[in-house]
This record gives C-alpha cells, sequence and structure tokens, in this order.
C-alpha cells in the first residue's frame, strides 16, 4: 500500500530529533507536592522528565500546556518526553492532588 | 478517588460513543451482535496483553515507546475508518449498479465482518490500554484505599457505559432508513479527529516538529476538559488548541474520504 510506505518515510523522515541531546531532569512527588516544583531547562533541547510518585497514592501528572498527561503508580516512575520548547512557562500539575501538586517548566 | 471516577469514565465514554455508533452502523448486518461481542474480546485480549508488557513497551525507544506506540494505534484506527467507509461506499454503488450481475469471487459479507470486529477490537484495544493503565496503578495501591479507587472505577465505567447505551437505544434507533449515513458522516469526522490526534501524540513527543504551535484557543467557549468537551473530541475531533499539524492531518483525511467517496459515486463499475 502506497500510503504505508509514504507513513513510513514521514516517520523516518521526521523522527532526526529523536536522536539529538535531551536534557534530563528528574522531579519528586513527595506528600502530594513536586520536588522541584520550578524546573529550569534550555530551550532547543529535547527534554526528559523522570517523574518519581514517592506516595502511596496514584498521581496523575498532567500539562495543559506540554499537552502531555500520565499516571504515575505509587513507588514507580514515569519518563515524559518532551520536544524542545520556545522560552516561556510550562504549568505542570498532579490532577489527583491539584491543591498541592503543583509545578512549573521554566524554558530558557 | 474522585478523580479516578472522572478519568474512567471519559475512556469508558469514549469507548461506548465509539461502539454504540459502531453498532448503529452494522446493525443491518446479520448477527452483528455476535461480531460485536467478537471485537470487544479480541480487543480486551490485546489491552491485557499491553498491560503485561507495558513497562518494556515505555522503556523502549528511550521512554516514548507507549507514546509511539498509541499513536501509530491511532493512526492505523483512523486508517482503518477511512478503508471501512471507501470501502463501504464502493459496496453499496456496487449492489446500486450490478445487482443483476453480482458476482464477486470473495465473500463480501466477510469483509465487512472484519471490518466491524477491527474497528470495534482496535478501539477496545486503544482506550482499553489506557483503563488497563489505571487499573495497574489501582492495583499497586495496598490497603483499604484500595477500595474506594475500585469503587470509583466502577462508578466511572458505568456512568461512562449507560452514556453509550443510552445514545444506541435511544438516538441511533432512530430513522433506520438513514442510520447508514448518517454514522457513515459522524464516522468520516472520527477518522479525522483520530488522525488528528495521532499528530498531536507524535508533536508531544518531539517525533513531529513542524508546525506545533497551537492556532486558535477556543477552551472559552468549550473546553478539552469537560465532559462536551470529551464527547465533541470523541465524535468529530474537537480540540480547544488545535496546532498546525493536527489541522493537516484532519482536513487531509476530510479530503481522502471525500474525494474517494466521489470517485465511487461517479463513476459505474465495469
Amino acid at each position: 500500500m502506497i500510503m504505508l510506505r509514504i507513513l513510513f518515510a514521514l516517520i523516518l523522515t521526521i523522527s532526526y530529533p529523536v536522536y539529538a541531546e535531551t536534557h534530563v531532569v528528574e522531579i519528586n512527588i513527595t506528600d502530594h507536592k513536586f520536588d522541584p516544583a520550578e524546573v529550569k531547562v534550555p530551550a532547543g533541547k529535547r527534554i526528559k522528565l523522570i517523574v518519581k510518585n514517592n506516595d502511596s497514592t496514584i498521581e496523575e501528572f498532567e500539562s495543559e500546556d506540554l499537552k502531555r498527561e500520565k499516571i504515575i503508580a505509587p513507588g514507580r516512575s514515569a519518563n515524559i518526553i518532551l520536544p524542545s520548547l520556545k522560552p516561556g512557562e510550562y504549568k505542570f500539575e498532579g490532577e489527583f492532588h491539584a491543591d498541592t501538586a503543583q509545578g512549573v517548566l521554566i524554558v530558557e | 478517588m474522585f478523580q479516578i471516577t472522572i478519568a474512567v469514565f471519559r475512556e469508558f465514554l469514549e469507548i461506548s460513543i465509539l461502539l454504540s455508533l459502531f453498532g448503529a452502523f452494522a446493525s443491518n448486518i446479520k448477527n452483528f451482535r455476535s461480531l460485536f461481542f467478537s471485537g470487544i474480546l479480541l480487543g480486551a485480549i490485546g489491552a491485557g496483553v499491553i498491560a503485561l508488557f507495558t513497562e518494556q513497551i515505555s522503556d523502549t525507544l528511550d521512554g516514548m515507546g507507549h507514546e509511539i506506540f498509541m499513536g501509530c494505534v491511532v493512526l492505523f484506527t483512523s486508517l482503518l475508518i477511512c478503508s471501512t467507509l471507501i470501502w463501504m461506499k464502493g459496496y453499496s454503488q456496487k449492489l446500486k449498479t450490478r445487482i443483476a450481475e453480482f458476482n464477486e469471487g470473495y465473500d463480501e459479507s466477510l469483509s465487512s465482518k472484519i471490518m466491524i470486529i477491527s474497528l470495534i477490537a482496535t478501539t477496545i484495544f486503544r482506550e482499553g490500554s489506557e483503563i488497563v493503565l489505571i487499573l495497574y496503578s489501582i492495583s499497586a495501591i495496598d490497603g483499604a484505599s484500595s477500595i474506594l479507587y475500585i469503587q470509583g472505577f466502577f462508578l466511572g465505567a458505568v456512568l461512562g457505559i449507560s452514556f453509550g447505551v443510552g445514545l444506541y437505544y435511544g438516538v441511533f434507533r432512530f430513522a433506520a432508513k438513514y442510520i447508514f449515513s448518517v454514522c457513515s458522516f459522524i464516522m468520516t469526522f472520527i477518522a479525522a479527529g483520530l488522525a488528528a490526534e495521532a499528530a498531536k501524540i507524535f508533536a508531544s513527543v518531539g517525533l513531529i516538529e513542524i508546525f506545533t504551535d497551537p492556532l486558535w484557543n477556543t477552551s472559552f467557549i468549550v473546553s478539552d476538559d469537560s465532559t462536551l468537551g470529551k464527547i465533541l473530541n470523541v465524535m468529530m475531533g474537537y480540540t480547544a488548541k488545535p496546532s498546525g499539524i493536527e489541522l493537516i492531518f484532519y482536513l487531509s483525511t476530510l479530503s481522502i474520504i471525500f474525494i474517494s467517496s466521489q470517485f465511487f459515486s461517479g463513476k459505474s463499475i465495469k
């Protein structure tokens, strides 16, 4: 099917950014709070957030600004890969404990 | 606990809307109930298998494995719906023009059965793997609070499924004569919405880096978080902040389906 070939070629071409350099940040969720709550990362690099849930309850890492959401079981980590971002502030939250679990990704 | 209910409700809502739509679309096929349940079973098994390998999948491709996999599943479902619509259009045309000489080499009804099963199975599989992830997270909790989570889960599931059942018996069963064309019409937009969602998933992990900025923001009219937003998202791919690449995928899918349909209705099949 020609559509399949086009799709494959498209994925190959645009997946080049996958192999670019990645900036890694670890974020812990403890007592329904993010630590660090303010995360500074450089612009123009792919970002990998390793979010570890140290609580005994489920949390959902969610960010409208980053268009990502991921459920993280107690004791587990989730890898959240983000494309290179423009400078600015990107809010994220723990949806299940939104009153305390708030954070911001500062890209500069 | 309440958030689990909402999260689960949204997943089951999507499943039940799509399934009631596919059910209405296929209601003319004989034994569609058994096809329906075969599809659900197949999808559920698939979702269960994914659950077993969920950690391995996530870790591949540098942590993007799950997203890339889901993006491909979503895109595949969109293509599946496209082919189903285009094929069905061609089929009904053939039927109209050549009823007397109808003489194909393969079993037509088998193809349509396979399509319906695939549509249902991929939907269950796609949403089911999200639901399984939620269940998996719940199972990791010790103690009494897990009961609350399980209750929340069932509440969300029942609400979501009821909506679809209500939709099927309350809405889609009317106007049986037009149900096929109405469903085809809606499914065209569903296919477009899925294609756009695939683009969004790929962009969110950086697999696509062009045209990824949001074009507009209609959250003030309908927000993505609201139930209405979710329903519109399922039925026509509504999103409050679409990016350029999502729009491109959306319009391309609509064009493909529309042009292919014109192709079939214009010519007589030899």
